[in-house]
């Protein structure tokens, strides 16, 4: 784990030193500023390191799938140079099966990460500190969906249906909501892909809006042909991915946080207002990670990460995770015996807050 | 400006745009039906097409798949060491080259109880077999599709084609057979144990689909289940784009359609819409049953159709140089319509224009025999020859109508009568009109004794004259026999003052004849009299005969009173009947009164006797000697009555005894009646030879001892009884001075 901002007694607000300040700089000023360097004895400060390019802090993202739009923020923000801007070198990591990110975060092989916020407030209960510095997907986009052709309107229509559930995290707010009803459908374990569900081995299935909706539309699905239940609808909003690192990270060097997401941000906004060059960027990582996909999925995902990031076009909080939120949460997940508490929202979250 | 088409360019635009549109259904029909059967052979041969390549496809497939099943068959029946089967796993795959990979897959500790995982799988690299592990150490392998579906599913199943995991670009599908029991006797038949698999690289379907070509631009395409691309002509499709998300992409509403089409059906030839490259086409498809996949071949509609579009293009030409044909020979037989309509329509336009004008007309000269007359443009010619020649003799007819009657008819009333159409009826209407009769007294009697020639300038001059008056004061003329004239005021124009106007027409009349006599006197021609009776009242005035405008009839007692008064209209008098003196009254003078019985009417009526009228026209006669002079040498003569005077005596000797220009007083030995019409026959005192006559009315009878003595009121006489009566009544005038 990087700690290179620690050892700079006298860091200063990035912001003021971006590439303009670089600009600014002219040679007479870089050759006094040298000979003062040499007489003083002393190393070079981190910002003016940051400023000539060759001293950025490296940081790394470890997202927690493989690549796609889910992530068009963090890869526009790099491709842009927005973490540059704020004098981080970001080395984005790829995600997927068999590299889960708290882990990864934990093990010190990735600076940041992103992840559900269900499974960081667990995994800070189970002891790894692990703090949220932004919660980016502010809805969640969990949903279950199911085949209208086998009667499946409503909740209750579940009802000794055959319904396969991804495990883990995944099946908390599926618990939640067959409790809410009082159904039992007939669980089968669902993995990676919605083969028994394209097969009709199954009525209903896990999906996430952005991904699997959009696989089975492109999978000759018709959208009325399919019933939709958001758990957002019905009380169990839980917000899903945001940026996590370890809290000594944070301790560390609290601006190398705030630098992260607020190039994260950025890039995110960015994404939304150029979608093509976004889908773009998005499909050049695919190519590299060898994933198979294609624009129109990829497009359809961004336009959907819009709506959950940033619902009804609130920009202004984006990032932030409200208390209130985050307690109604902490507070399923206590009934449903996921923990035993919930860890303190002002020790768990650290990014920016409502006013 | 609206523009009005000749009948030629109509003709040819009607024609044309018939043939044209003909034509056009004809084209039409005939391209639809040419591509239909193009279609329909292409239909059969492009289902043949892809039902082969299925059927090949399939059976590959079903040939994968008996490896499979074999490999689950034995492990089902007896208990197997893992050397063994690792050994005939790599025997398997060493022996079918056609298998990428094989492999067997376990439940937790479904192989071995002391085994928690276990998933030998074989595949290739480099010509290699090569066996790997790597699922097996987590048991990730269970979370798997190629287990997982098996398992939930029981039953086998082709998987969606996938990339292969150590080598690039190679894509795979895999045959999972599920495996259940294993022989020995606790375990239950039904208990799933795991999966035998093995996979197939789809690099010989790929080469397979790319060998068919249908037509030069044509391709042939594989879908997975879901509609994902296994291969295509544009590889950034496979494994990237399903025929869904590539319709989504392009906004092509037709291509999800087809990949619904695709998935729900075997087989099929349907509608491409627009292909990759821009261009329409059809799509024939069969589905490979084994891995519910489909194989389309697109066959571009431009390669098709290509004969039917070059035959269609030949046949417009075709069409075209027909049509230009056409209209050259629509063009010529409309014009050898429209030539002779064009004559006869200049023709016509002269008959208007010679029919239109006032002056005399030349005799038309129509001649259309240069016409054929065996169609109907010949018989319309024919027509038209016969009715230029009744328009010669209506011309004719109105040459004389206006010659005979324009004289003494009004304009107005010359043209009515050339104008009025069969179905008009102007005769048949009551009127208060006022109708005038004249007649010159005695003139019959007097032109006995003149030759032709003068007869005739004397009535000509007469009517010209009087007819002359009656038009100017809007009199209609309605008949004139010899001397005789009947005229009708506000008849063909209902006016107010009919009665006035023609009381002023019948006092100009009478100052119009003095002039006529100076103009006789000179040329020793008689001297004429005329007397003019007027009635006024509602009269039913007849029909007309307008084909020959020589009998305009009225019916009416005023009429009839008007005529019945005639007779006693004599000489320079003016009689109205007592409707007309009631008229006008308090314009009229009036210079005495005659009560009569006119032949035909039971009562005796007062006739006023005018002289003058006032108010809008002051005329007035200038008095005449009424008084006859006694004559100091009486003048001898011989007195007949004329015929129609009943009960006179035939021939008497009388003498005159008294004279004036006007009047006479005659004695005879015998009576002649009031009114009787006597011819009067000068004779000579000394030889008594005939000297000359005159014409004169008995007006009063009375006894003088032996005879009688008649005061004869004189009318018409010959210009040597004028000269004696003047020189009589100039004698005696003296002698009374």
């Amino acid at each position: 784990m990087l700690r290179l901002l620690n050892t700079v007694p006298w860091t200063v607000p990035r912001a003021r030193f971006g590439r303009d300040a670089r600009a600014a700089l002219r040679p007479a000023h870089w050759l006094a500023f040298l000979c003062a360097l040499v007489v003083a004895g002393f190393p070079m400060p981190a910002d003016d390191a940051a400023a000539s390019g060759d001293h950025l802090t490296a940081a790394s993202l470890l997202p927690q799938w493989i690549p796609q739009a889910q992530f068009a923020g963090y890869m526009m923000a790099l491709e842009k140079g927005f973490y540059a801007d704020e004098g981080i070198e970001l080395t984005l990591m790829t995600g997927g099966p068999g590299n889960p990110p708290f882990e990864g975060v934990a093990q010190g092989r990735a600076t940041f990460c992103t992840g559900w916020l269900v499974t960081g407030m667990q995994r800070r209960a189970e002891g790894i500190p692990l703090i949220n510095v932004a919660q980016m997907i502010q809805r969640s986009a969990l949903i279950l969906i199911a085949r209208k052709d086998s009667g499946i309107e409503t909740p209750k229509d579940l009802k000794d249906k055959r319904v396969s559930l991804w495990g883990e995290d995944f099946s908390i707010q599926p618990a939640a909501f067959f409790r809410k009803f009082g159904i039992t459908p007939h669980v089968i374990p669902q993995y990676v892909s919605l083969d028994l569900f394209f097969r009709g081995a199954v009525e209903a299935a896990s999906a996430m809006w952005y991904n699997e909706y959009i696989e089975l539309l492109h999978g000759g699905f018709a959208a009325q042909e399919l019933t939709l239940f958001h758990f957002s609808d019905y009380g169990l909003n839980f917000p899903e991915d945001g940026i996590y690192c370890l809290q000594d990270t944070f301790d560390a060097d609290p601006d190398l946080c705030r630098a992260f997401v607020r190039a994260s941000v950025k890039g995110w906004l960015y994404a939304f207002d150029h979608k093509d060059e976004s889908v773009g960027v998005v499909l050049k990582h695919c190519r590299k990670a060898r994933v198979r996909t294609n624009r129109i999925h990829q497009r359809n995902m961004l336009e959907r990460m819009e709506d959950l990031i940033a619902p009804k076009g609130d920009r202004a909080s984006m990032g932030m995770l409200r208390q209130k939120e985050y307690e109604s949460v902490g507070r399923i997940l206590v009934e449903l015996d996921v923990l035993d508490a919930v860890p303190p929202y002002a020790d768990f979250y650290r990014g920016e807050r409502q006013p | 400006m609206r523009r009005h088409l000749g009948i030629t360019a109509k003709m040819t635009i009607l024609v044309l745009g018939g043939a044209a549109l003909v034509l056009a259904l004809i084209l039409g029909y005939s391209y639809r039906y040419s591509r239909d059967m193009i279609e329909e052979a292409y239909r059969y041969n492009a289902q043949n097409l892809t039902d082969s390549m299925a059927r090949r496809i399939e059976q590959e497939f079903r040939a994968v798949a008996k490896v499979p099943q074999s490999v689950a068959i034995f492990l089902e029946t007896r208990p197997v060491r893992q050397k063994t089967l690792l050994k005939l796993l790599d025997n398997i795959l060493v022996d079918n080259p056609e298998l990428y990979g094989v492999g067997a897959a376990y439940t937790r500790y479904g192989f071995n109880p002391e085994l928690e995982y276990f998933s030998p799988h074989f595949f290739r690299e480099s010509d290699a077999v090569k066996f790997s592990p790597s699922e097996q150490a987590d048991g990730s392998y269970l979370r798997t599709d190629r287990f997982h579906t098996p398992q939930v599913m029981e039953k086998a199943i082709w998987g969606e084609p996938r990339d292969a995991r150590n080598q690039e670009d190679t894509i795979l599908t895999t045959y999972s057979y599920p495996l259940f029991g294993n022989g020995e006797p606790e375990d239950a038949k039904d208990r799933f144990l795991g999966v035998v698999t093995a996979d197939i690289s789809l690099q010989w379907l790929t080469e397979l689909v790319s060998s068919v070509r249908p037509g030069r631009t044509g391709y042939a395409f594989v879908i997975s289940a879901r509609g994902t691309f296994v291969t295509h002509p544009r590889e950034e499709l496979i494994m990237r784009q399903s025929i869904f998300s590539y319709a989504d992409q392009t906004n092509n509403t037709r291509l999800r359609e087809i990949g619904h089409i695709m998935q729900k059906q075997d087989a099929g030839f349907v509608d491409y819409g627009k292909t990759f490259g821009g261009n329409e086409a059809f799509l024939a498809f069969a589905k490979i049953p084994s891995p519910d996949w489909s194989v389309g071949a697109v066959f571009p509609k431009a390669e098709l159709f290509a004969e039917a579009d070059m035959l269609n293009n030949r046949m417009r030409l075709l069409a075209i140089g027909g049509g230009l044909l056409l209209f050259v020979v629509s063009l010529l037989v409309s014009r050898s319509i429209t030539g002779p309509l064009r004559r006869m329509a200049r023709l016509a336009a002269g008959i208007t224009n010679r029919i239109g004008s006032r002056q005399h007309s030349e005799k038309l000269s129509i001649d259309l025999t240069d016409i054929s007359p065996r169609d109907e443009i010949g018989q319309l010619a024919r027509a038209f020859m016969d009715l230029g020649s009744e328009v010669n003799r209506y011309m004719e007819k109105r040459n004389f109508i206006r010659a005979t009657f324009g004289r003494y008819l009004s304009k107005e009333m010359v043209t009515r009568l050339l104008g009025a159409r069969n179905d008009e009826t102007p005769g048949e209407r009551t009127r208060e009109i006022t109708v005038l009769v004249s007649s010159l007294r005695g003139f019959q009697t007097m032109c006995a004794g003149l030759d032709t020639g003068q007869s005739v300038t004397l009535i000509n001059r007469y009517l010209t004259e009087m007819v002359d008056i009656l038009l100017d004061g809007e009199g209609m003329v309605d008949a004139i026999h010899r001397d005789g004239l009947v005229a009708l005021f506000g008849a063909h124009r209902q006016t107010e003052n009919h009665a006035e106007q023609a009381v002023v027409c019948a006092l100009k009349m009478q100052m119009a004849l003095d002039k006529i006599n100076s103009s006789n006197h000179e040329e020793n021609l008689p001297h004429l009299e005329m007397g003019v009776a007027i009635s006024s009242g509602p009269v039913f005035i007849g029909a007309i005969d307008h084909q020959s405008c020589d009998q305009c009839t009225l019916n009416g007692s005023e009429a009839e009173l008007a005529q019945a008064m005639e007779p006693y209209a004599l000489g320079g008098r003016i009689l109205v009947s007592p409707s007309t003196r009631d008229n006008l009254a308090e314009k009229i003078a009036i210079a005495g009164t005659v009560r009569v019985t006119p032949d035909g009417w039971r009562d005796e009526v007062t006739l006023s006797l005018i002289e003058g009228i006032e108010g809008d026209h002051w005329i007035r006669l200038s008095k005449r000697d009424e008084q006859p002079v006694p004559l100091r040498h009486p003048l001898e003569a011989s007195a007949t009555p004329i015929e129609g005077a009943g009960g006179a005596p035939e021939e008497l000797s009388v003498t005159i005894t008294a004279i004036s220009m006007t009047a006479a007083m005659v004695t005879a030995s015998q009576e002649f009646p009031d009114w009787t019409q006597l011819r009067v026959q000068l004779l000579d005192s000394q030889s008594g030879e005939p000297q000359g006559n005159f014409f004169g009315t008995v007006v009063e009878v009375r006894s003088a001892g032996t005879g009688y003595e008649h005061q004869i009121r004189l009318g018409s006489m010959c210009a040597h009884s004028h000269q004696v009566i003047l020189d009589a009544t100039g004698r005696a005038k003296a002698q009374l001075i």
